[in-house]
């Protein structure tokens, strides 16, 4: 390319740019030009070609032996005269035949790409597309860089006078920066990519192609910048092996870059062929720059995560349509999730927490003991949880070291069912990889392992709670006990109770009861029962207040602890206030029970007293109603609810499998017996409103004692009298009445008559808060949320003699209606 | 646990079914007729101390008292397989062994002089019992011994136990065939006043409903006492099966009548029972559901009470217990409850809450039942007041004739005049006023007239 040829094409592009651009700053203008130059000078002039025609011809000769190259030297100046127009290209191409067979022979390493790359000019040669343009810009500079590297600092050739950075400074700076490591030209900056020295002149492409090629070398600052924080963060051992593993990615990196050094120096070398230039580089950096991508995103990610969530950050990846990141992170997947497996296969094989630095995915609680121990001592560990193993399988896996735990610790059971299990399972685990750990697939092999793990050592602890402790002995017992199934030993033991109950609450002593208790056990056939079902009931009484007795505080425990306590012992305090209900509801049927023994009873004595009949009918059709009312909720409590809840219940625990399954259908039963006695939040108004239906049953027994005792005075000072008179009778034969004592009998009787009068009064005036009450009960059940409360009401009027008198409870249960009757209650809500 | 209870079977009727049902106790407690528990019966959850006690040798001993002034049907026990099973010493025959000859004076002046021994029995088994509720008493309102002797024993357990209940198992004459006892209304009339004043829970066992049951529905002709009396045992051991086999509810005599009874005069129980077989049927298990057991148990056919249908009142019950063995499902129950009070199958008292109240209970393990579910119903109805109707007229037929008379006559009681008959008339007139006022919603402002 002659001077004035160049002179006329800048003159061109300057005429060319200024039609484009129209009028610019003249700055901007020389800018373009410049620019355009630049563009035009990266591509190939025919001059260049021939000149490298020659070249290439003399590497090939080179390597020829004497007879040979001059049977070249012929063929080459045949094809000079010839057709043929890419003579360079075939001739390049017929050199790195010859050169490529003899050099994969000492090389670990090829460069697929770089094959290729060198493929490509050849079919450009037949097919002159616009398509291929790219790799013959990749090719072209090839040639054009050797007359840099021919003409090291300066080219007559160049278009501006520019002192330029050669290209091959530019390489080894750019191999040095793959490194991480400054160069003459690139320099570190402050994130740790690498700028190119202002100082240093580059052109354009070389700008571009360096500024592009020294990504590579940011992204291994990256990745390697990261490891080392993450190794020097010291945060256990998944961390460790992600490190090791990128590391071992980095080493495959390193060795690339040797090569491609190695490259470098056989180009500068004496024997050199074509030097290694910027698109060399590119060619070859794809690949590894591919890499590093992921890595350093992989790192990125992973930076400041440990255990689990590493693994998680990683498999993140992992997901991925290109098999070769895909195996990539395959294989740091791999080495990541090993110290996770010898942790897992540990936690399920022996139930130990091999995991100083919280990295697993479970976590032990060191100062939870006891009937604690199931429920809190292990957790999972959620944010350590890899996401390659679901909700469930964690649960599973929690749940199979726990078993084994809860075995050991609270069962004390290390049977040889256990030995066997490990054995088995160890000789499994080592079976199965690492890989089966984060392979989703629900039927692999360690999933299998896992499940039959979980499902061994559960049933495990089903049986020993079964059958060594009981489970279901105990539970009868609570059942009999605190929810009164045993009705026969509650009523006896109420029945032993009541005098040290009706004490003040402050001056009972469980001491004094826990003797009662006993005579209670040994009076009912709960005799018969497990020794130890009764050992564990207690009695309890709460903290009195004032003007309470001893049945307000008044509570049958029942204590557990071991095995069975993890299950029972979270709802003790549950079973207490059903109890304390029960009991309560109990109480009044007890006292309805002695109210109406002794007025039948009395009946028959009082028949010679006939004023006292109307009082005596009139307690017992108040006795009768409030009996009714008592034994259709005790009935709706104890069948509708606990034994309809117990059914379930046993059901449930029928198909548990899992000490879990056990405590869910456990509180379960609980829950949905502590709903249906009314023990419930929602409830609070309705067993608040039925406790004051209690009151004048209470309020009967007081007036009803009193009335017994008046009455039987009454009667006994009558046949005291009469026997007197008969007596007087029989002595005398006279007339046996005396004034005094006609008069003092008569002021008896007339008070007595008065008393009766008032007692009258007083049961109306009972019976009508009773029934106002009972009314407000049934709407307010009516009126409930709760079908079962509903058709309680139903039931608890069967006949509808509350109904009948009273219109609210005639209106159906509409929306309007349970509206009013919300609005009727305001005190309730 | 305590809530003992003391069986009196008084006359042949009154131990005839007092045997049968001992027969049916042992079986259920798994105790052999001589009184020992089987093998396979040694742990359970009964309660057998209610009705048994346990001798030094581990012998179950029933509470039981066995009365007669004759000594046939003692000495048909006496040879059976069960005559080791009681406590000889609380077997009690008279000694002149006359009987009380179907006359009801007879019976009752002879057990007052037999009184001492009897109660010398009576109280040495209530001293052997922890706290004793209450005691039970089997016999016949018609014939001579368990309604004349029976009357007097009512009287003075009221008298000597007043605090203590007394629930009778009384079977009321079959009015269908004409009875060889010509002086049966007056007997019945003269019982019927005991059970009114005396008792506190009468569980009439009504021979009339009972044969035609055993006739119609079992399709036996002519049944024997014995097939009567098995029928009549069923009833009495279902009825106290809470008590035996105790779980939350029920678990003593007033826990069990309480809710029946709600005044005291109406203490007269019907009862119904379902399903009915005999021994020969029931190869194949039935299943009866819980609403199939507790609507047949209101159909009249099942009732062991005949009552005539009065016109003049509505009649309804008073209160109902069905106590429902086997496996029964609790939720079945209140969904069984709600059709019977949709479908108004059963008419209940105006003048207070009643209902129909459920008993489940256990069961014995050692029988095997060819039904799923049986039920037991013990019913206050104020129709059974037509049973005292009927005794009234025919009471009252008898006494336009002054007939038969004589006999009652040369008793001391009805020496210088009937009057006693006249009052017990009253007794049980009055009675059936205030169950046809239990019919009305004014009930509640009834009074009871003065009847003394």
């Amino acid at each position: 390319m002659s001077v004035p040829d160049v002179e006329t094409i800048s003159d061109l592009i300057q005429k060319l740019v200024v039609s484009l651009w129209g009028d610019q700053k003249p700055e901007a203008i020389r800018r373009f030009v410049r620019f355009a130059l630049g563009l035009l000078s990266s591509s190939p002039g025919a001059e260049t070609l021939r000149e490298d025609e020659m070249n290439v011809a003399v590497q090939i000769k080179g390597k020829l032996e004497v007879r040979d190259a001059v049977q070249f030297d012929k063929l080459h100046n045949d094809l000079k005269d010839g057709p043929l127009k890419n003579r360079l290209s075939i001739l390049t191409f017929l050199l790195y035949m010859g050169q490529t067979a003899d050099q994969t022979k000492d090389r670990h390493f090829s460069f697929p790409d770089m094959r290729l790359g060198l493929t490509s000019p050849v079919a450009s040669t037949s097919r002159q597309t616009s398509q291929v343009s790219c790799s013959q810009g990749q090719m072209l500079p090839l040639s054009y860089t050797e007359t840099i590297v021919r003409g090291p600092s300066l080219h007559p050739a160049r278009i501006f006078n520019e002192e330029s950075v050669s290209e091959d400074l530019l390489v080894q700076d750019l191999i040095y920066s793959f490194q991480g490591i400054e160069g003459k030209v690139l320099k570190l900056d402050s994130s740790y990519g690498f700028q190119i020295d202002p100082k240093a002149k580059l052109n354009r492409t070389h700008r571009q192609g360096v500024l592009r090629l020294s990504a590579l070398g940011y992204l291994h600052n990256i990745v390697s910048r990261g490891l080392e924080r993450m190794s020097a963060a010291c945060s256990g051992r998944v961390a460790d092996s992600f490190v090791a593993a990128l590391h071992q990615e980095l080493s495959e990196y390193y060795r690339f870059i040797a090569i491609m050094q190695e490259e470098v120096n056989r180009s500068q070398s004496p024997l050199g062929m074509d030097s290694v230039t910027l698109s060399h580089l590119h060619l070859w950096a794809y690949q590894p720059l591919e890499s590093l991508k992921w890595l350093a995103s992989i790192v990125k990610a992973c930076e400041g995560q440990k255990g689990g969530a590493l693994a998680s950050a990683v498999y993140g990846f992992s997901h991925h349509g290109d098999a070769g990141v895909k195996q990539l992170v395959k294989r740091i997947l791999e080495k990541v999730c090993d110290p996770l497996h010898t942790m897992l296969v540990r936690w399920i094989a022996e139930g130990e927490l091999d995991d100083s630095r919280n990295e697993f995915f479970i976590e032990a609680r060191s100062d939870v003991a006891g009937d604690r121990m199931w429920h809190e001592k292990y957790q999972v560990r959620d944010s350590m949880v890899p996401t390659f193993i679901s909700k469930a399988q964690a649960r599973k896996i929690l749940g199979t070291g726990k078993s084994i735990n809860f075995l050991r610790e609270i069962c004390k059971d290390s049977a040889p069912l256990q030995e066997r299990h490990r054995e088995s399972f160890q000789q499994n685990a080592e079976d199965s990889n690492v890989e089966a750990l984060f392979d989703i697939d629900p039927d692999g092999p360690l999933q299998t392992m896992m499940e039959t793990a979980f499902k061994e050592t559960s049933t495990r602890v089903v049986e020993i709670l079964t059958k060594q402790y009981n489970l279901m002995e105990h539970l009868q017992g609570i059942k009999g006990y605190l929810l009164l199934g045993q009705g026969h030993f509650i009523q006896h033991l109420m029945h032993l109770l009541e005098p040290e109950l009706a004490k003040p609450a402050n001056s009972l002593n469980t001491h004094n009861l826990f003797p009662i208790l006993e005579t209670a056990i040994r009076a009912t056939s709960a005799k018969f029962d497990d020794l130890d079902v009764q050992r564990r009931l207690y009695v309890r009484s709460l903290a009195p207040s004032e003007n309470e007795t001893g049945w307000d505080v008044f509570i049958l425990d029942y204590n557990v602890d071991g095995p069975i306590g993890t299950i029972l012992e979270p709802c003790r305090q549950t079973y207490q206030t059903v109890f304390f209900s029960l009991w309560r509801a109990k109480r009044m049927e007890s006292i309805l029970s002695g109210i109406w023994k002794r007025q039948t009873t009395s009946a028959k004595i009082f028949r010679k007293m006939p004023e006292v009949l109307p009082i005596q009918n009139h307690i017992h059709l108040i006795t009768s109603s409030m009996v009714h009312l008592v034994h259709q909720m005790q009935y709706y409590f104890l069948f509708e609810v606990i034994e309809c809840s117990w059914d379930v219940f046993a059901r449930q625990l029928g198909q548990a499998t899992s000490l879990d399954d056990i405590i869910s259908a456990h509180n379960n039963f609980v829950e949905s017996v502590r709903r249906g006695t009314l023990l419930d939040e929602n409830s609070q108004e309705l067993m608040n409103h039925l406790r004051s239906v209690y009151g004048p049953i209470l309020e009967l027994q007081g007036l009803e004692e009193t009335f017994l005792e008046r009455a039987m005075q009454e009667y006994e000072d009558r046949t005291k009298a009469e026997n007197k008179i008969e007596n007087k009778c029989d002595s005398s034969k006279k007339w046996g009445r005396t004034t005094s004592g006609d008069a003092k009998d008569a002021k008896r009787t007339n008070i007595f008559t008065k008393y009766l009068a008032t007692l009258s009064l007083h049961l109306k005036f009972l019976s009508r808060t009773y029934q106002d009450r009972v009314k407000k009960f049934l709407l307010m059940l009516a009126s409930a949320e709760d079908v079962s409360l509903q058709l309680l009401s139903v039931r608890l009027d069967f006949n509808e003699y509350y109904k009948s008198r009273d219109s609210r409870l005639v209106a159906p249960l509409t929306y309007q209606h349970r509206r009013q009757s919300e609005q009727s209650f305001p005190v309730c809500k | 646990m305590p809530c003992e209870m003391i069986t009196l079977q008084l006359g042949q009727c009154g131990n005839q079914i007092g045997f049968e049902f001992w027969k049916r106790l042992c079986a259920e407690h798994g105790i052999n007729p001589e009184g020992i528990l089987e093998d396979y019966a040694t742990e359970g959850t009964d309660r057998k101390d209610v009705f048994f006690y346990q001798s030094d040798d581990e012998h179950y001993i029933p509470r039981a008292v066995l009365l007669d002034l004759e000594p046939r049907v003692i000495h048909t026990i006496m040879n059976s397989p069960y005559s080791k099973l009681y406590n000889p010493e609380n077997i009690y025959l008279s000694k002149h062994g006359g009987g009380a000859g179907n006359n009801w004076a007879s019976g009752y002046h002879q057990g007052e002089k037999l009184q001492e021994e009897i109660f010398d029995i009576l109280d040495r088994e209530a001293d052997g019992s922890d706290s004793l509720e209450g005691f039970v008493l089997c016999h016949s309102i018609a014939g001579g011994t368990g309604s004349g002797m029976g009357s007097f024993m009512l009287e003075s357990l009221a008298d000597r136990f007043p605090k203590k209940l007394i629930e009778t198992y009384s079977v009321f004459p079959n009015q269908d065939e004409i009875s060889d006892v010509v002086v049966q209304p007056y007997n019945s009339l003269l019982t019927l006043k005991r059970l009114t004043q005396c008792a506190d829970c009468v569980v009439v066992l009504d021979n009339t409903a009972l044969n035609r049951i055993a006739s119609d529905r079992l399709h036996i002709q002519n049944p024997s006492f014995t097939q009567i009396n098995k029928l009549v045992s069923t009833i009495m051991s279902v009825s106290t099966t809470t008590l035996r086999y105790p779980s939350y509810m029920n678990n003593d005599l007033v826990g069990l009548i309480a809710p029946l009874i709600p005044t005291p005069r109406l203490h007269f129980l019907m009862t119904g029972y379902t399903p009915l077989t005999t021994d020969q049927e029931g190869a194949s298990v039935r299943k009866t559901s819980v609403l199939d057991v507790m609507r047949r148990l209101l159909q009249p056919k099942n009732m062991m009470v005949s009552t005539a249908l009065d016109r003049n009142a509505a009649h309804c019950y008073i209160s109902i217990l069905n106590i429902i063995q086997g496996e029964v499902d609790p939720t079945q129950v209140h969904k069984s409850l709600q059709r019977i009070r949709e479908r108004k199958l059963a008419q209940f008292i105006p003048w207070g809450p009643a209902s129909i109240q459920v008993a489940l209970s256990r069961k014995s393990p050692y029988i095997q039942s060819t039904h799923r579910v049986s039920g037991l119903m013990l019913a206050n109805h104020t129709n059974i007041s037509s049973l005292f109707d009927r005794a009234l007229q025919q009471y009252d037929k008898l006494r336009k004739r002054e007939a038969f008379l004589e006999q009652f006559r040369k008793e001391k009681m009805f020496e210088d005049n009937l009057d006693e008959l006249d009052h017990s008339r009253q007794v049980v007139e009055d009675l059936v006023k205030e169950y046809q006022a239990a019919t009305r919603p004014d009930y509640l402002t009834w009074s009871p007239v003065k009847s003394e």
